[in-house]
């Protein structure tokens, strides 16, 4: 991560239709904050107040440039901005070829401030636009005209990146190859990456940092998996799906079996899906709702992962019969919801000895 | 029939419309861009009086500009500045009348296509570091050609074809303000027939051409949407 960036500071508020806005937070340079929440939560509207298209009052600084200062006057518009945009419906210019769409980002961007530019022929291979450079945009599937889209925008040479769900066009796979380079890019950058979006899968590939927002209201920003932990309760457990992610190491596939056994901080785990090197991450996704607690370690039982940790705490879900309890192994935490009957029976209460039975496990990025 | 007769009309009434469709790119398209853009509550009103002369008989709208034209009206003022006496009755004057009986022709084909260009394009030209008039000039135009060429075309088309509001201000002056149309009122006036065939002729093959080329672009414009 390099120290260049700068921080991107939102406080901003207003009304949209009838949905009003309030968006304070802050996204640090290097990392990419996962702005994450329903449809018509108000996301892409405040992405597009950060970016200067749609007017909030407030304030938006990016380090020490202003974008926007009510009480100063200040208002930079979205030109004058050192952004990078992609649209969720992409915005691709019809009388320009491919690549003619983006030299003309590349063309306007300016001369790199010390940033390691990403180059041309990165972007075009990393997004696999080689082959369709000499073609129209109109002639392109979604996901095509998405990734050049996101590659017009990473041309652009952005301090700020704003992505308004940039793949929701795309294959699982196609996804699962670009996250993690956007992820690794904005490391390598130390650019502010705001990443909107609806999909858990997609955030927890890419996010370091997360700020949920629900009917307009987002209010901070949190390290990924505290975040996932602390998703909204009541309604929202509908729609989102609360949950947790690990990082574990593989020891081995077992192809026989079509799993792979994984090593987590001293205890092992058994994943659906084989043929992963020995020796790599891989980021597990485990849904509160899959996730059983005990007290004393379970014999004879058909779900093989069962992880040993302690109680962090136990939180009850208002208006629900759940209560949600967060489970510590090492360095790592798991999100159970159980029964606020069955919290109780059981006793659980912060530092508490249980064993944590996992359901269901999945490759994130299976 | 002969040469000095026919080519000065033809002559005088190209150069007529080929300066005129000048002024009309020139003034139609702000106008248009205006008119697709602005949120302004009474643009419509605006546009009417834009559209007022594709309804208004052109020798009524000839009249008011033969006043505004002549020695106490604007005009008149506009040509002593130059040692004239009135825009009546001189190519000049011809031209303003012309702009501003073809604007319609002019301006609706290409406010269309600055609408049909939407808002995405030119917010996608801004995060890209466009400034306005950048985003305009690279991203808006190019989308907007085939509106651009069509009123162009129209505008162009219009002029030649124009008789009423150049009788009123430009009389018939050979070589001044005699054009086309006039010309061949008079060769009927005058029995003679064989050149008003020529020239009718002439004047329905190019309004053909012109037409058939309208549509095929619009069709091009309208395809651009799907």
């Amino acid at each position: 991560m390099s120290g260049s960036g700068a921080a991107l500071e939102v406080g901003l508020r207003g009304a949209v239709g009838k949905l009003r806005i309030e968006a304070a937070f802050e996204a640090r340079p290097g990392e990419t904050t996962a702005v994450f929440g329903p449809s018509g939560s108000g996301k892409t509207t405040v992405l597009r107040a950060v970016a200067g298209l749609t007017r909030l009052s407030g304030r938006l600084a990016l380090g020490p440039a202003t974008w926007q200062d009510d009480r100063r006057g200040v208002f930079l518009p979205a030109y004058r901005r050192r952004i990078g945009f992609a649209f969720q419906e992409p915005a691709l210019f019809d009388h320009l070829s491919v690549e003619g769409n983006l030299r003309y980002a590349e063309r306007r961007s300016g001369e790199p401030e010390g940033d390691p530019p990403v180059s041309f022929v990165e972007v075009v291979e990393r997004l696999e636009l080689g082959q369709h450079l000499e073609r129209v945009p109109r002639g392109l599937s979604g996901g095509e005209r998405q990734r050049v889209s996101l590659a017009r925008a990473l041309l652009a040479r952005p301090a700020a990146l704003l992505l308004d769900e940039p793949l929701s066009g795309l294959h699982r796979t196609a996804r699962a190859a670009i996250l993690p380079w956007l992820r690794a890019l904005g490391e390598a950058s130390g650019k502010v990456t705001l990443y909107v979006s609806h999909d858990l899968g997609e955030v927890v590939d890419v996010a370091h940092r997360i700020a949920p927002i629900a009917n307009g209201s987002v209010t901070g920003a949190a390290a990924a998996a505290e975040a996932l932990d602390r998703l909204p309760a009541g309604e929202l457990l509908s729609r989102f799906e609360a949950g947790s992610v690990l990082t574990a190491t593989v020891r081995a596939g077992l192809p026989a079996l079509g799993l792979s056994e994984l090593d987590l901080g001293g205890q092992r785990l058994r994943v659906p899906g084989a043929g992963r090197p020995a020796g790599t991450e891989a980021r597990l996704r485990v849904r509160a709702r899959d996730v059983a607690l005990a007290t004393e370690a379970p014999t004879a039982i058909s779900i093989r992962n069962v992880l040993r940790g302690s109680v962090i705490e136990v939180r009850d879900l208002p208006e629900t019969p759940f209560a949600e309890v967060a489970v510590g192994f090492a360095d790592q935490r798991l999100v159970a919801r159980i029964t606020r009957d069955a919290a109780s029976e059981l006793g659980l209460e912060a530092g508490r000895e249980v064993f944590a039975l996992l359901k269901t496990v999945s490759f994130d990025d299976a | 029939m002969n040469a000095e007769t026919i080519w000065p009309p033809i002559r005088l009434t190209l150069e007529l419309a080929g300066v005129t469709t000048v002024f009309l790119l020139l003034l139609g398209t702000p106008i248009a861009w205006w008119l697709a853009r602005t949120r302004f509550r009474f643009k419509e009103a605006v546009a009417a009086l834009v559209a007022l002369p594709l309804v208004l008989p052109p020798t009524v709208l000839g009249f008011y500009l033969l006043i505004a034209l002549g020695p106490d009206g604007p005009g008149g003022f506009v040509a002593r500045l130059f040692g004239g006496r009135s825009l009546a009755f001189s190519f000049p004057g011809l031209v303003i009348g012309s702009i501003i009986y073809s604007l319609p022709f002019t301006v609706q084909p290409i406010r269309s296509a600055f609408e049909a260009v939407g808002d995405r394009p030119l917010e996608a030209a801004a995060t890209l570091r466009a400034s306005p008039w950048d985003a305009f000039w690279s991203v808006a135009v190019p989308l907007a050609r085939p509106g651009l060429i069509a009123g162009a075309v129209l505008g162009f088309a219009h002029t030649v074809g124009e008789f009423g509001v150049i009788l009123m201000i430009g009389g018939n002056i050979p070589g001044a303000t005699r054009v086309l149309s006039i010309a061949i009122y008079d060769h009927v006036e005058l029995m003679e027939w064989g050149t008003a065939h020529l020239l009718s002729g002439s004047l329905l093959a190019f309004s053909f051409v012109v037409v058939a080329l309208t549509l095929s672009l619009q069709k091009k414009m309208g395809g651009r949407d799907r």
